[in-house]
Order: C-alpha cells, then structure tokens, then sequence
C-alpha cells in the first residue's frame, strides 16, 4: 500500500487535528486557523515528512510550536462569547455547567499550562513525556500540571457550588 | 486520580469537538495561503533562489560522517521570535530577537525508550545608528526572559528591552536580572538589584517613550483584551485600552488608580482595539452587528463620531505623532493603511508588511512585526519592519541567524 499524499492525509487526519487545534485554542473558528497554518507549513515539505514517516505526528508537533511561539489567529471573525449562568443547586444542567465553566477555565489560562494539560489529559502523555516534548524540566511541566488544575478546580467550585470537586493530588 | 482531572479528560475526550471545514474547504484554504505567500515572495525571488541553490549544494554534501541531509539527521522544527525593539531617537534603534531550533519526533515504536528532544535558542541584540539602513550585531550579557519573567510579556513587544528611569537601554533576563548600557549596547552592566516587577496585581506596560511603568488593572477584573494585549500609551500621560466586552474604551490618566468608562456610541457592540497619541485625538475600531467601523474621539473620549465604514475589522491601529492613523485589516492579507488626519478615506500602505500582530511606535519610528515565524528549515523570514517616514517605506530588519 503506497504511502497517503497529502489531500489524503488531510482527509484522514482533519477530525483529530481539528481537535486537538480545539483542545489548544478553545475556539473553532481559531483552531481552524491553527490548522490551516499548520497544513501550509506542512505542505511546504510534504515530500521529505511523506519519505520520513509520521505525518500526523509531525503535524501535532509542528501545531504545538506554532501555538506556543506566539501564534495568533487571524481573528477573521467577531468572537462570540457565551451566555454564562449558574444553575440551581442539583439541576439537570448541572453537568453542561461544568462542562462550561471547565471551557472557560481552560481559556483562562496561558498558553503553556494549557498545553501541558492538553498533552496529559488528551494524548495521555506521563510528564517525562511532555517535559521532553515542550524542552522543560519533570518538575516544570508537574507545577504547570498542578497551577492549571487549580485555576480549574477553582473556576468550578466558584461555579457549581454544590459539587463535589475533590481537592486531593497526587 | 482526582474528580478534577477526570472531569478534564472528559471534557477533552468529549465528543463535541468541531466538526469544522472539510477536507476540500481545508484545502482549498492551505492551497489560497500558499498561493498567496508565493505571489508575495515573487519580488525576491532570485535571491531565494540563489540561496535555496547554495543551501542546497552545502546540505547535500557529506558531512564528516558521511551523512546526507534527509537521511539519518533528524528533522527540526526552527522558530524565531521578536521580543522587543526600541528606538531612543528616530536614527538609534535596538532590536532584540531569539530562535530556537528543536527536535521533531518522528515514528517512535510503541516499546521504544523516548527519544532525547534537543532543543537549542539563541538571542540576539541587533544596533543601528542609521535609522535600520544598516544593523551590527551586539553581545548580549545574557538571555532575554522570553517567558516566566514575572511580567506579562506580549510577543514581539515584550517587558525585556526598556528604557529604564533614568535614560540608559536596559534588558531583562531570567530569575529578574537586567543590564543597563550607556554606550548603545557596546557594553553592560549588571543591576545590583533584582528588576522591578512592580506592586502585587499591577498591570507592566510601556509608557509613550518605551519607559516600564506600572499601572492599577481595571476594576472588572477582565484587564485587558485579546485583540489589544497591551494598553495604548499616550504622551500626557493616559492609558487606554478596549473593554473586554462591550461597547466602550477605559482610560487611567492617574496610572491605573482609577479607570474612567467611555461608551463609544450608540450601534457599536464591541470594539477591537482603541489608540491614542495625545489622549485628546482617540481613535477606535468597533464592530457593529452587521459591519466594522472606525469612530473618533477629540475631546478625550468624552464623545465619539462616525469616520468611516470598514470593509473588514480591523486588528490593530496606532496613532502617529502628526494625528495620522495607521490601520492593520484583520484579514488573510492583513493590509496597512492609512488615514490622515480629520481625512475620512483610507490609503493603502503597499510597502508596508502584510499581516503584523503588533504595530507601535518607538522613538517616533513606527515597528511592525508578526513577532514569530516558524519553519522546517533555519532559513526564517525578517520578522521586525521599521518605518520612519509613518509607514510609506519599510526597512526589514534581518532575521536572526539560525
């Protein structure tokens, strides 16, 4: 079987560059831009990644650089922020609550911190992993882990004031 | 494992990701840039050419071992980043820049041990005394902080190369050491004392002549825009910046100690970004729900008019010393334009560069940059251009080396 060119290799791969783009940026409209200039990147040197294997893994590493080394979207479009309410302790909302007020604490964080917990909680990569993928130090990417986590368990216990966030580490 | 991570992992995994454009769409715009970018690149094309022609003879010759380019090296992913430059006049100028070259991991087995990520960066310190007709290259006493410095630093316009309170350039490092020079960076000098960071909850900005200055946030604890990372700087002494969300600009002329609220009229809904030079002439981009505008202020923001519809929002804008305004389309293109003073049609900028991310003024010289660039080969783009004429001719500064 030859090897995929590249309209192929963005037909098979789009879904799971699109959300790790989403997982990263937190907004459609910026992770599609974040995966368009990662393809035209890629696209530049589609032969030699095609010869050396791996496209998809090339394309998540050049993805993260790209968002971590100052990349912005180019904002084509007005950002639609949305409602944000709290719901009444024990509602059947609660659970799209979370899921909210988790959307908003990923937003509020840098851009490492959320790298860091998209490449552990997404890709399942152990801290070794990330520490070697991002060029920082184990002890680095456990404080990023642990700073983000608060913001979010922070972020939830604000929110859903009944919920059980659990606010042991490990 | 806590309820918190497990929540997170579900959000992630959750099936709610976008489905966003097919495959053709996708393509259709990766092939659109790239169209784009070879158009653009047309006017230097020989020049690349001979260098592509010389990169490429050096590369395909065996090196000391006997390797061949795209073989056994492994590949590497290239960066460069623009961290600040700084004009003291309109002839001295400093531009700081970094790039970094990493490993790509490529193919690893599942059983296999990971793979060592080399990862090397490297600053850069560039000087000139002809207004960037040319630049020589100056040691740097150590590495700009380009992260974790302790201040929120905006690429390409960042917190590390200062004019500090008494007139000397200064550069900021790691663990909040600074230099200071007297002699345009030919030498420097150690603080003796650890960099100010300023008060618990301030917000570090530029003042107007790239002076560090910390200002109170403003009270609705969303300090500041995305689309204006910084606030805008006027010379008597405001600061102003767009309102998260909302119709309205906020203004400290008392260093952030209060903030003033300036709705800018009826029919906006947001605003993009507000600019200043004299903090008595404010102009701001604001879009409606059916369109992007640009409105005007001169009497210090108390009230606002109409200037003139714009075919696409705009993603920056800056006031220059003579009241003219330059404008960056938040497009594919990203074109410059500019609007003269009390004039109410555009101009196009055609030498200005396409698509900066950050537009300011520096010593009465204008900056404008994409602030990084990223590629497969350590061969990256200028990143900084600088006008001293307010935008109708362009000097790029060069890249900083590989």
């Amino acid at each position: 079987m030859g090897r995929p060119d590249f309209e192929q290799f963005v037909g098979e791969s789009l879904p799971a560059l699109m959300r790790h783009a989403h997982a990263l940026t937190g907004d459609v409209h910026a992770g599609e831009d974040l995966v368009q200039d990662t393809l035209v990147r890629m696209a530049d040197v589609w032969r030699r990644i095609d010869r050396e294997g791996n496209p998809l893994g090339f394309a998540r590493t050049v993805m993260l650089r790209l968002y971590l080394r100052g990349w912005h979207a180019r904002r084509r479009r007005p950002t639609m922020q949305p409602l944000v309410e709290t719901a009444a302790a024990g509602d059947a909302y609660e659970t799209v609550d979370v899921r909210e007020s988790l959307r908003l604490g990923l937003a509020q964080l840098p851009r490492l911190q959320r790298a860091v917990l998209v490449l552990g909680y997404l890709d399942d990569l152990a801290d070794e992993d990330i520490s070697v993928l991002l060029g920082r130090r184990p002890a680095t990417i456990r404080s990023l882990r642990a700073r983000g986590l608060r913001v979010l368990r922070d972020r939830l216990s604000a929110d859903i004031t009944d919920l059980e966030v659990s606010r042991d580490t490990h | 494992m806590t309820r918190i991570e497990d929540l997170l992992r579900e959000q992630l995994r959750s099936g709610d990701a976008p489905a966003g454009p097919g495959r053709d769409v996708m393509l259709a715009r990766v092939g659109r840039v790239r169209r784009r970018r070879m158009a653009a690149a047309g006017a230097g094309f020989a020049a690349i050419l001979a260098a592509v022609v010389a990169v490429g003879l050096s590369v395909m010759r065996p090196g000391p071992s006997g390797t061949q380019f795209g073989s056994d090296v492994p590949p590497r992913v290239y960066t460069a980043d623009l961290v600040n430059a700084v004009f003291t006049d309109a002839r001295h100028g400093y531009v700081v820049q970094e790039s970094c070259s990493t490993d790509v991991i490529t193919d690893v087995p599942d059983d296999a041990p990971t793979p060592d990520v080399h990862r090397r960066c490297a600053g850069q310190l560039l000087a000139t005394a002809d207004a960037g007709q040319t630049w020589q290259a100056r040691a740097l006493p150590g590495d700009p902080a380009v992260k974790d410095a302790a201040v929120d630093l905006v690429p390409g316009h960042s917190l590390m190369l200062w004019v500090d309170g008494t007139g000397r350039l200064a550069l900021g490092g790691y663990d909040l050491r600074y230099w200071t020079t007297t002699d345009g960076g030919a030498t420097w000098q150690e603080s003796a004392t650890p960099r100010d960071t300023g008060p618990a909850g301030s917000l570090a900005t530029f003042t107007i002549d790239d002076r560090l200055t910390f200002l109170g946030p403003p009270p609705d604890g969303v300090p500041l825009k995305k689309s204006q990372p910084s606030p805008a700087a006027a010379t008597d002494g405001s600061f102003w910046t767009a309102c998260a969300a909302g119709p309205c600009v906020r203004v400290t002329r008392d260093h952030g100690a209060t903030w003033q609220r300036k709705s800018v009229g009826d029919g906006a809904a947001s605003v993009d970004w507000v600019a200043s030079y004299n903090g008595h002439t404010v102009y701001a981009a604001v879009r409606t729900d059916t369109h992007a505008q640009l409105v005007r202020s001169t009497d210090g923001g108390a009230t606002w008019s109409h200037v003139l519809d714009l075919e696409q929002p705009s993603a920056n804008g800056l006031v220059l010393p003579d009241g003219d305004l330059i404008l960056v389309e938040a497009s594919d293109t990203g074109d410059m334009s500019r609007l003269a003073s009390g004039a109410t049609q555009l101009h196009e900028l055609a030498d200005a560069p396409a698509h900066p991310s950050v537009l300011y003024l520096s010593g009465g010289v204008v900056v404008a940059a994409p602030a990084s660039d990223a590629g497969d080969g350590p061969e990256l783009a200028s990143l900084a251009s600088v006008s001293t004429d307010g935008g109708t001719t362009w000097i790029a500064v060069p890249p900083p080396p590989a």
